[in-house]
């Protein structure tokens, strides 16, 4: 599983198709991402966006065809294996519950890195500004080794433009819904994921912050070179993404009755 | 630990919950707890009494009257019974111990009692089942005017050994009732926990003489008889001989029988608390269950999102276990403890209900209390598990 990182893999689906209960939600015969891509995903309500993103995170139930993230197969992959790919290599958030609310803004940023040995390692290394493994944290999991790491936590809260860093003791839901979704994509960036999935990730935020996010969610991205998906109803087509992908087209699925 | 960390906090959203399933929980541990005790201790101290005492031998009386006050001080002495009487049953081969008790004469408001000899032998067994240490030496009268008086009448009169004092006929005697006799402070005896801490023992003989002094034509009479049988299988066989040979009418009263009816009783209502106590047991359990379960709708997403972060089923679901498990050992804790600390307040009333430490009933009570609450947090436990493990 180690060497998922390295290896130079995107997304590949082929022939996906999901229904529910008889009615055909996603038929995408080809999407291919290239590693490091970034992907910008529009389309009108209802259009299969978010069921996409989580068959990317292998959260898809009823699922046909192939999908492979990071070059590894969800239909084949084992158990263990999607846990880890989940934990080490994808940052993501979902369009609606996002963060843990009964327990705190800066908890929740650092979640993932409580479960990742990769991503503590990753996030250390960032925040010592250097693209450098750190094998010495190894499994290391005490106070001293996350004190480090939520260095890294603080510099994409900073970036994230949210005023007081060291007041992130609230419980999440005390938060305004924009404040959680930054909190949202700084848990999804901590830690240099390989992958990047956000779901409408600045719906709740006012449209100059939108922009910032938005540059900020490129500009990680790019930085470390992961590959992004992010969806949105925003006109982001002035933002840079290096593709823009239209649900209606992508996705051939019936019209859904209601719409 | 991040996970320690989600456990406290959903802990302290659903606090007033939590804490009175909790205290719902320990207080059924507790009055489990004390009615196991008191069960144990009400069977054993009569178990004692009907080993010490096989038969007691009365003026005509109900025999539960006689066996009440014969054994617990229970109700009014009962009426006069010729001493001779004692004589005849004394010497029967039968009886390996008769003891004539007395209760006609107080001293002060404290009651005086007369013994014959064998009475300590008898007391030795009877106050046993509450005093732990009621097993030095067996007191004895050295002279017939000698009194050995209980614990609480030395500290309320404030007597000490060696001092005089002089008894009265009748419980609320006027001034011309009072004998001229004075006895000898012999002894103080220690606290038992029984009435004999109410009591001034006096040799029969010392009463008798006593009586005899003051003039009374009836010196010679006695309230009831104690008797230990060699042999318990002519229990009923020497009812029906002593009823006969007494020479006068008696009621002969087996302890045992009326003891347990005592048993009986106290079994019965043992019954009726237990059935209240499962009751709250499993209010409290199920309202630790639902705590847990009620959510499982609006936890999927939290699930979801624990998952995508890299939380494992096994880890997610143990919080779901670890905090109704926690739950029920500290009920059990609490519980416990309050027992205890009941235990110290009835000691205080009734001396038998001694007992700092668990008996091994109450350990596995407590057991099947903490399977009972394992079991049902597991359900909930494990439908998590299964849940996140589809995720
Ligand atoms: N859990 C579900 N059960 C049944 N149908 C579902 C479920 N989730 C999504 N769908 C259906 O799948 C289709 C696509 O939904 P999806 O949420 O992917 O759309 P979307 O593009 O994200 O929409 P929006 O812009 O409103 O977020 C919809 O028709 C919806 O009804
Ligand atoms: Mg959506």
């Amino acid at each position: 599983m180690e060497d998922i990182g390295k290896k130079d893999n995107g997304i590949d689906i082929s022939a996906l198709e999901q229904s529910h209960q008889n009615s055909e939600i996603l038929n995408i015969p080809q999407l291919q991402i290239r590693p490091g891509e970034t992907i910008c995903l529009q389309g009108e309500n209802g259009s299969g966006k978010t069921s996409l993103l989580r068959v990317m995170a292998g959260l898809g139930k009823n699922c046909k065809g192939s999908v492979s993230v990071l070059g590894q197969n969800l239909a084949s992959i084992k158990y263990q294996e999607l846990e880890r790919l989940r934990a080490d290599y994808i940052g993501f958030v979902f369009q609606y519950y996002r963060l843990v609310p009964y327990l705190s803004a800066f908890d929740n940023i650092m979640l993932p890195c409580h479960f990742s040995a990769r991503r503590r390692r990753e996030a250390i290394g960032r925040a010592a500004a250097k693209h450098i493994d750190v094998p010495s944290v190894g499994q290391r999991k005490d106070s001293a080794i996350m004190q480090k790491v939520s260095e890294d936590a603080f510099r994409l809260i900073r970036k994230l433009s949210l005023k007081d860093p060291s007041r992130l003791s609230k419980n999440a839901s005390d938060y305004s819904a924009g404040q959680q979704q930054r909190f949202a994509i700084a848990r999804a960036l901590i830690g240099n994921p390989r992958l990047v999935l956000v779901d409408e990730p600045a719906s709740a935020m006012d449209t100059k912050g939108k922009r910032a996010v938005y540059e900020l969610i490129l500009n990680e991205c790019r930085e470390t070179g992961a590959t992004l998906v992010c969806t949105t109803h925003d006109d982001m087509s002035d933002m840079g993404f290096d593709r823009y992908l239209d649900m209606g087209e992508l996705n051939l699925a019936k019209e859904p009755e209601i719409r | 630990m991040i996970l320690f960390k989600i456990m406290r906090s959903s802990l302290v959203r659903r606090k007033v919950r939590l804490v009175v399933s909790t205290l719902a929980l320990a207080f059924s541990v507790m009055l489990l707890l004390t009615l196991v005790h008191i069960d144990a201790v009400v069977h054993r101290y009569a178990k004692h009494l009907s080993a010490s005492t096989d038969l007691v031998v009365g003026a005509p009386a109900q025999s539960s009257h006689l066996v009440l006050y014969s054994l617990f001080g229970i109700g009014t002495p009962p009426p006069d019974l010729p001493s001779d009487i004692y004589n005849n049953l004394r010497d029967n081969p039968e009886v390996s111990r008769a003891v004539a008790v007395s209760v006609r004469e107080s001293h002060r408001g404290f009651v005086v009692t007369g013994v014959t000899s064998g009475y300590f032998d008898m007391l030795h067994l009877n106050t046993e089942a509450g005093d732990a240490d009621g097993s030095t030496g067996l007191p004895s009268f050295s002279d017939r005017l000698s009194v050995l008086i209980g614990s609480n009448v030395a500290t309320s009169l404030k007597y000490k050994e060696g001092e005089l004092l002089t008894v009265a006929a009748g419980f609320m005697p006027s001034y011309e009732d009072e004998y001229q006799t004075r006895f000898v402070i012999q002894q103080i005896l220690p606290a038992t926990g029984t009435t004999i801490d109410d009591t001034i023992l006096v040799p029969i003989e010392g009463l008798t003489f006593a009586r005899a002094q003051h003039g009374l034509a009836a010196s010679n009479i006695i309230s009831y008889i104690m008797v230990k049988l060699h042999n318990r299988q002519a229990l009923l066989a020497m009812q029906q001989v002593f009823s006969r040979q007494a020479g006068a009418p008696v009621e002969v009263a087996i302890p045992a029988v009326e003891l347990q009816l005592l048993t009986d009783y106290e079994e019965m209502i043992n019954t009726v608390m237990m059935a209240m106590i499962a009751i709250i047991s499993a209010l409290a359990l199920v309202m630790v269950f639902f705590n847990l379960s009620a959510s499982f709708a609006e936890r999927r997403q939290e699930l979801e999102l624990l998952r995508m972060v890299g939380a494992r089923p096994i880890q997610i679901a143990s919080l779901t276990l670890a905090e109704p498990v926690g739950q029920v050992i500290v009920a059990i804790i609490i519980g416990t403890l309050s027992y205890f600390i009941a235990c110290a307040g009835l000691h205080y009333f009734f001396p038998a209900m001694i007992g700092l430490e668990l008996s091994l009933q109450q350990v596995s009570w407590l057991l099947l209390v903490f399977m009972a609450g394992f079991s049902f947090a597991c359900l909930p436990a494990w439908k998590i598990y299964a849940v996140s493990r589809r995720i």
